[in-house]
């Protein structure tokens, strides 16, 4: 077999991109996926800056180790993730599609877009980690008798 | 300090234990001397939200599961674990003879009209809301109002009328219960502001009375019977063995450990122990079209019994649906509310080959055996798609989706491994929730149901418990 330098250099390419994904398999940091997810689905409104990371830290605090360990295997889509998903060729009890979902409502339940009748023209402002264990009444939608 | 004898001797301070003391205390003369024994802890609300935790004892790790694809989720604490989230349907009238309407189960020794006046002392004390919709005959209104819907429950209760209600529950709809609103946050386990009905909050100054010795940590190991009656009760506190002589003994220590220290005790009835059983939850993701959700004021906003009863229940069980209103959005630009969950509530028939018995290799432990779902149950699984189906005809459902179950599902409310009935070779306590021998000796708790109904078990077990503490009295 003719070991060609094209060759050596498809062969080292892969090697590299094998090492890469299985660092990111193993020691991926979540947090990416999570500012990932959230600069697709809502990237277009008007945030403060820094919000998505702020906001994924305390998200990965309250997540069981599976969900990390999905989140860290997303991670390793990297960039792409900000860009594309399977989201919509998934059943609705999809582990993927709930935990976007997931990211996704705890990020708007934690701001005042709700309040603000979800207008996409006003800016968000970010309150405070969504916490329904907390003593408040954060639920913006529900209706008292 | 342990007393070394009482008039009456409650194991437990869950709901059952709790309703039956608050009766028993009405009638006890002013020198009773009531003993209570609890396993477990009080643990501080504060705390208990810090921590994420009900209570720091787990059944699961107190028992031998021969069959750890079903797992068991009951706490041990003050006030029965208080993981409940506060749902509270009464029993369907029918639900207590399903032998002779149709050929299936067992019928209860008792009627809907006899724990009718009990369902609404319950309902009083725990502050129930609700509204008077469904097939349940009601001798006075809810005493307080339902909660509202979400959009979802809105178009069920239209598409059946009669048949879809706000979900009554423990969860306070008005500052008249004397607990704040419940404001939806949907964590109901543990409630953060104190809006659901839980002994351990409501019930506390029951437990100050002056004839009550309330000892915590105190694991009950055996009822000493002799005689045929009850001559006391044996417990482990603090390291050290102790024991209490008593007139009359009332276990109520769930459907796992109940079984358990009667097994234990020497008592050896037929029915003893097996029957275990509980409801199977099964749960539906569901997208909507053009259909705003998430509306309504309370954790699972509506209840439907359309499926519930009918001549279907030959071959297939009946179910609750319930609808949740937990905001889980859906990761979609302008239509973050358009989903659904929706569960449904499965009755069972129990089996006497799922139990409950004393595990060989540990004795201080019990074992237990659920291998799989009856054939009855699999029917009901197998027939929710269609029921989905059935629902679209009134909601906009764009797709859905079944949850799978892990590990065998179930609703955390073990029931049936002391059951009541008429004969004694089939059953282990009477109407009255006696013991059909040892008649000083009353079981509590959903151990005593001969069936599986739909609905959630805690008020109901608490009117068993009040009704068979009047009884002893009259």
């Amino acid at each position: 077999m003719n070991f060609t330098r094209r060759k050596f250099l498809l062969a080292g390419f892969a090697v590299g991109a094998a090492i890469f994904a299985a660092y990111k398999w193993r020691w991926g940091d979540p947090s990416e996926a999570v500012v990932a997810i959230l600069k697709r689905r809502v990237g277009y409104l008007k945030v403060e800056p820094g919000t998505f990371h702020d906001f994924a830290g305390r998200y990965l605090e309250q997540r069981s180790e599976y969900q990390k360990r999905l989140l860290r295997r997303l991670s390793l889509l990297g960039p792409a993730l900000r860009f594309m998903s399977p989201y919509r060729w998934l059943g609705p009890a999809h582990p993927l599609r709930l935990l976007e979902d997931s990211v996704v409502s705890l990020y708007l339940l934690s701001t005042d877009f709700f309040q603000n009748g979800a207008d996409e023209q006003r800016a968000v402002t970010y309150v405070s980690f969504y916490d329904p264990y907390s003593a408040e009444c954060r639920n913006p939608f529900a209706r008292k008798p | 300090m342990s007393p070394e004898a009482a008039s009456a001797v409650v194991v437990g301070t869950g709901f059952a234990s709790s309703f039956f003391l608050a009766e028993y205390l009405r009638h006890a003369p002013a020198n009773a001397r009531i003993l209570v024994l609890e396993r477990g802890r009080r643990l501080d609300p504060a705390l208990r939200l810090q921590r994420r935790l009900s209570f720091d004892l787990d059944v699961g790790n107190l028992i031998v599961n021969r069959t750890p694809q079903k797992r068991w989720i009951q706490n041990i604490g003050f006030g029965g674990g208080s993981c409940w989230h506060g749902l509270t349907p009464r029993m369907h009238p029918n639900d207590f003879r399903t032998r002779s309407l149709y050929g299936i189960g067992a019928d209860w020794p008792l009627s809907y009209g006899d724990l009718e006046p009990y369902y609404v002392r319950v309902e009083e004390i725990m502050g129930i809301s609700g509204a008077a919709v469904g097939p349940y005959p009601r001798s006075r209104p809810y005493p307080h109002p339902p909660h509202r819907m979400s959009a979802v429950d809105e178009l069920l209760a239209k598409r059946y009328p009669g048949q879809y209600m706000p979900s009554p529950s423990a969860r306070s709809s008005s500052v008249a219960t004397g607990r704040p609103v419940c404001c939806g946050n949907g964590v109901c386990s543990l409630c953060p502001i104190g809006a659901k009905f839980q002994v351990d909050l409501h019930m506390v100054r029951m437990y100050e009375d002056p004839r009550i010795t309330l000892l915590l940590g105190a694991e009950v190991e055996r009822v000493d019977v002799q005689a045929g009656r009850v001559a006391g009760v044996q417990y482990r506190r603090e390291g050290r063995e102790q024991y209490v002589r008593t007139e009359l003994a009332a276990v109520g220590a769930h459907a796992i450990m109940t079984p358990f220290i009667l097994l234990r005790s020497g008592l050896r009835d037929r029915a003893l122990g097996r029957y275990l059983n509980e409801q199977i939850l099964c749960s539906v993701r569901v997208d909507l079209d053009g259909v705003d959700n998430y509306g309504g004021g309370q954790q699972s906003s509506g209840l439907g019994v359309m499926f519930l009863d009918g001549a279907f229940r030959k071959e297939r069980p009946g179910c609750l649906v319930e609808s949740w209103n937990v905001p889980l959005l859906r990761a979609a630009r302008g239509r973050w509310r358009q989903r659904a969950r929706i569960l449904f509530a499965f009755e069972d028939i129990p089996e006497a080959d799922n139990y409950v018995g004393i595990a060989a290799e540990d004795p201080a432990k019990p074992e237990v055996h659920y291998p799989r779902h009856s054939p009855y149950m699999q029917a009901g699984l197998a027939s929710v798609s269609g029921l989905v189906q059935e629902l679209a005809r009134a909601l906009p459902i764009e797709s859905f989706e079944i949850e799978p179950l892990e590990y065998l599902g179930g609703a955390a409310h073990i029931q049936g491994t002391t059951r009541m009935g008429q004969d004694p070779a089939d059953s282990v306590v009477d109407r009255d929730l006696r013991h059909h021998a040892i008649r000083n000796l009353v079981v509590l708790g959903s151990g005593t149901f001969p069936t599986c109904p739909a609905a959630n078990p805690t008020l109901t077990l608490s009117a068993l418990a009040m009704r068979a503490a009047e009884r002893l009295f009259t």
